[in-house]
């Protein structure tokens, strides 16, 4: 799957941008420890509220693969449903670097 | 007399008795008749038989009386002769001869009287004529041989022997007279007999005449009790039949009135018990509870739908339900409708598609809820019973008069179809129950019969016909009248900006390139379409040049595509922009439309949407033509509003408020539901954009707080921003009393469609909150 998808940052103002992936750069490391110590605490409800927290920013700067796994992690946590967990917060961990090195290359001035 | 309650047989028996009546009388005048003819027929032969006796008898009596005159004048004659003989007593030759003569005569005439002798009327008397007629010719025959001296003695023995025949035939003629009196009596005997019978004609033809008399005076009196007996009866009926048909009604309205307070009273508590078990879902729980959960949300939610049926069913059927008379705007209507339905539609790629009649005003008399309502039904089982294919909504006037026009809709789907037993009573409440063909038991079979009920109060029909697996088309009609309304930007003809500009349409759905045209034309745009992109490639080979292409994706042979990149490889993005019309779920790779188009035109076509898409085109060509700054004008400034964004993640917070922000919106931030009811409180607003999950309190609660705590006229327009697009959260947002939604990421033209469609008319108001969210405010705010 694909890091970024182009359309919803095209259709917002330029001269944001940089700020938002500022922000995001800001505030996503921390979100990514909450979501693991909530998944290793098997604190699913607060688990389920990172990760939608985390999906907000993703879908808003177009890092479609992110909001993908979260979009995931939240249902799982709110099912309380523990499978999978842990390889998904490794692969969100593994993509965010990379979605953030791309959102930084195509979108920085 | 249980048996007389039947009318029929009443009928019957009434009919029986005056039939059998007249057969009676008929019978007895009949066989009177046939009587008194019979009789009178044995008189008259009997009296013809005894007149010709009496002729009969009087011609003979006249013939005998004749002959015996005869045999007299021939006796005197010959005994004359014999006195002449006797007296003379001279041998005078002359004399016997004369005697021989007249002898000869009188055997003659004897012979003939003997003939006409009445029969069996005294024999000797016969004889002793016979004797003497004998004795008399005997004496003529003997006259030549007699000496002289025995003359005298002849003669004396002829005037004893003709003094005897005289005799004999007075005898004769006193019988004869005697015979004639029988023969008078027998004629007066026959004249009695005759007047006898007439008189005993008449006699029986009075007594049949008063028969009859009393016989219909029977009968008269007989019909006039029967139709009193019955009359009375068929009232008697005919008054139960009243009386029972008050208590029916009574008992409809008393039914009617009862669902209406019982829905309204466990709508209620429904709804509390729908929030809770969505904020159960959102704890902690194993898959089993969830399972369960999900189970409780699901029947609470149908349940609700169903409450909502009946309460519109029984309002209607008690007559409670009035229907507004309000500017409706019929397209904008039809484009609510399938916006609500198309992510319905797109589950099962199902092409949605509308043309109203440009003849028809845009704005008519109507109640627009009501009518929303009956397209909803509508389409919505047309797209439940349809598995592929397209459904189409046509509007088409089919009566006009001035100002008053009968419109006819149309809903036409390519599904399995409906058999025909089936179509006759599928207007009928609950007539989905014995429905095979129902997918699953979703909806209360009320939807069709609250449509007909309420096409019926607009004074219309509805109808429906189909062909088993080819499609149905349900119509339906409804009498308004034009009417003068508030004119949303896009509703003006003539817009500057699209007048003069060349469009070309390529769409193979008749209905949508009609639509396209329509739209297109009434803004004053001259419109070329193809429903194919040869066609089109052939025409802008040709040189010919236009302001604007719309494309639709679904062309045959993916050749949308082909046509785009023909296109620019011609013209760029500039001198001719390219709108792609598609579904939301379009399966063109997204880098190849966005490098070869301007603009995706999302499916169902609308025309706030085709207007907002012409004009982003239109208004990037401005950017570069430098046209005069008009169209410019942001949103903001053309309308201005107080906007309340409650977010709590920052980067949407920032996304949100910058799209506002190129849109001319400055929005004040809450982060949290509480937070924004804390802002209303100091201010007024008229927008609000609401996330959904949010900490302390998330968007649902807190609309349901301000719906139940502000007046009327602070009333904000609320609109959710929801990442989960799923029919039932969208469903959950208008329950929770919010006026629309848009799906994240939030688009600046999903925010500007959403502005304008409820915040655009001119005076600024903030309009009520959306009559079809009227059900779901009754929540308190704890």
């Amino acid at each position: 799957m694909k890091l970024l998808a182009p359309e919803a940052l095209q259709q917002l103002p330029a001269v944001i941008l940089p700020r938002l992936i500022q922000m995001f750069e800001n505030t996503t490391p921390p979100l990514l420890t909450e979501i693991r110590h909530h998944a290793n605490d098997a604190n699913w409800h607060a688990m389920a509220q990172a990760a939608h927290k985390l999906k907000g920013s993703c879908m808003s700067l177009g890092a479609e693969a992110m909001a993908e796994i979260c979009k995931v992690l939240q249902y799982k946590g709110e099912q309380a449903d523990s499978s999978g967990i842990n390889p998904l917060v490794d692969e969100l961990d593994k993509i965010y670097p990379e979605t953030l090195a791309e959102l930084q290359q195509n979108y920085l001035p | 007399m249980r048996i007389f309650n039947n009318m029929r047989l009443l009928q019957i028996l009434d009919s029986l008795l005056l039939t059998s009546l007249l057969g009676v009388i008929t019978l007895l005048t009949w066989l009177s008749l046939t009587d008194v003819s019979t009789k009178a027929e044995h008189n008259l032969q009997a009296s013809t038989v005894s007149l010709q006796a009496a002729y009969d008898a009087f011609q003979q009596q006249i013939t005998l009386e004749t002959r015996i005159d005869k045999q007299r004048q021939v006796i005197d004659i010959l005994d004359e002769e014999f006195s002449t003989l006797a007296t003379t007593l001279e041998n005078n030759a002359e004399n016997p001869s004369k005697i021989k003569e007249h002898s000869y005569l009188l055997q003659q005439y004897s012979q003939e009287l003997i003939e006409v002798w009445p029969k069996n009327s005294l024999p000797e008397l016969k004889s002793d004529y016979e004797k003497s007629v004998g004795m008399m010719l005997g004496l003529a025959n003997d006259i030549d041989e007699l000496p002289l001296d025995r003359r005298l003695q002849s003669a004396i023995a002829a005037r004893e022997t003709a003094n005897q025949a005289r005799q004999l035939m007075e005898d004769m003629e006193s019988l004869d007279d005697a015979t004639g009196e029988q023969i008078g009596l027998a004629i007066q005997a026959s004249i009695h007999s005759n007047m006898d019978s007439a008189t005993l004609m008449t006699e029986r033809l009075n007594s049949i005449k008063s028969n009859a008399l009393w016989e219909m005076l029977l009968l008269m009196v007989i019909l006039i009790i029967s139709r009193l007996y019955f009359s009375t009866r068929f009232q008697h009926i005919t008054r139960t039949a009243q009386t029972a048909q008050q208590v029916a009604e009574a008992a409809v309205k008393t039914k009617a009135r009862f669902l209406a307070t019982m829905s309204h009273e466990i709508r209620t508590p429904m709804n509390g018990v729908i929030g809770m078990t969505r904020l159960l879902m959102n704890t902690p729980m194993s898959k089993k509870q969830t399972d369960f959960v999900e189970s409780i949300y699901l029947s609470g939610e149908h349940l609700l739908t169903v409450i909502n049926d009946v309460l519109d069913f029984s309002k209607i059927e008690a007559g409670k339900l009035d229907l507004k008379r309000e500017p409706l705007e019929i397209r904008a209507c039809i484009e609510e409708v399938l916006n609500l339905l198309s992510s319905k539609a797109l589950e099962k790629n199902l092409e949605l598609a509308y043309a109203v009649d440009t003849s028809i005003p845009l704005f008519i008399e109507g109640d627009t809820v009501r009518v929303r309502q009956i397209l909803t039904n509508l389409l919505g089982n047309a797209i439940k019973f349809t598995h592929q294919g397209e459904i189409t909504i046509l509007v088409m006037p089919s009566y006009k008069q001035g100002d008053e026009y009968e419109l006819e809709f149309q809903i036409n789907d390519t599904g399995n179809g409906i058999p025909a037993d089936r179509l006759e009573n599928i207007f009928e409440q609950f007539s989905q129950a014995d429905n095979p063909l129902s997918p699953s038991n979703e909806g209360t079979g009320l939807g069709l019969a609250i449509s007909r009920r309420l096409v019926n109060m607009m004074e219309g029909e509805i109808w429906a016909e189909s062909t088993l697996n080819v499609g149905s088309r349900f119509h339906f009609t409804i009498k308004t009248r034009k009417v003068e309304g508030k004119l949303k930007p896009f509703l003006y003809p003539d817009i500057p900006e699209i007048i003069g500009k060349r469009i070309l349409i390529v769409e193979n759905s008749s209905i949508n390139q009609q639509a396209l045209q329509d739209f297109c034309l009434s803004w004053g745009a001259i419109t070329e379409a193809y429903a194919s992109s040869n066609e089109a490639i052939a025409r802008i080979s040709t040189g010919q040049r236009y302001d604007i292409c719309l494309i639709d994706s679904n062309l045959p042979n993916a050749s949308a595509i082909d046509f785009a990149t023909y296109v620019r490889s011609h013209y760029n993005k500039q001198e001719l922009p390219l709108i792609l019309i598609a579904p939301p779920n379009d399966p063109h790779p997204k880098e190849m439309v966005h490098e070869l188009f301007n603009l995706y035109l999302t499916k169902p076509i609308t025309r706030s949407r085709l207007f907002d898409s012409l004009m982003t085109v239109l208004g990037k060509l401005n950017l570069v033509t430098t046209r005069p700054e008009q169209f410019l004008l942001k949103l903001g400034e053309r309308l201005p509003l107080s906007i309340l964004l409650v977010e709590d993640n920052p980067i949407n917070q920032i996304v949100a408020a910058s799209i506002l922000d190129e849109i001319g919106y400055k929005a004040d931030i809450a982060e949290n539901g509480l937070q924004a009811l804390q802002a209303l409180h100091k201010k007024p607003y008229d927008v609000i954009f609401m996330d959904m999950q949010m900490p302390e309190m998330d968007g649902l609660e807190a609309t349901r707080c301000i719906r139940a705590d502000f007046p009327t006229e602070r009333q904000p327009i609320i609109i959710a921003m929801t990442a989960n697009a799923m029919e039932s959260d969208k469903r959950e947002c208008l329950a929770a009393g919010m006026n629309d939604y848009i799906s994240k990421p939030v688009l600046p033209s999903a925010v500007e469609a959403v502005l304008k469609h409820w915040c655009s008319k001119p005076s600024a108001t903030i309009p009520t909150q959306n009559t079809t969210q009227e059900h779901h405010h009754e929540t308190t705010c704890a």
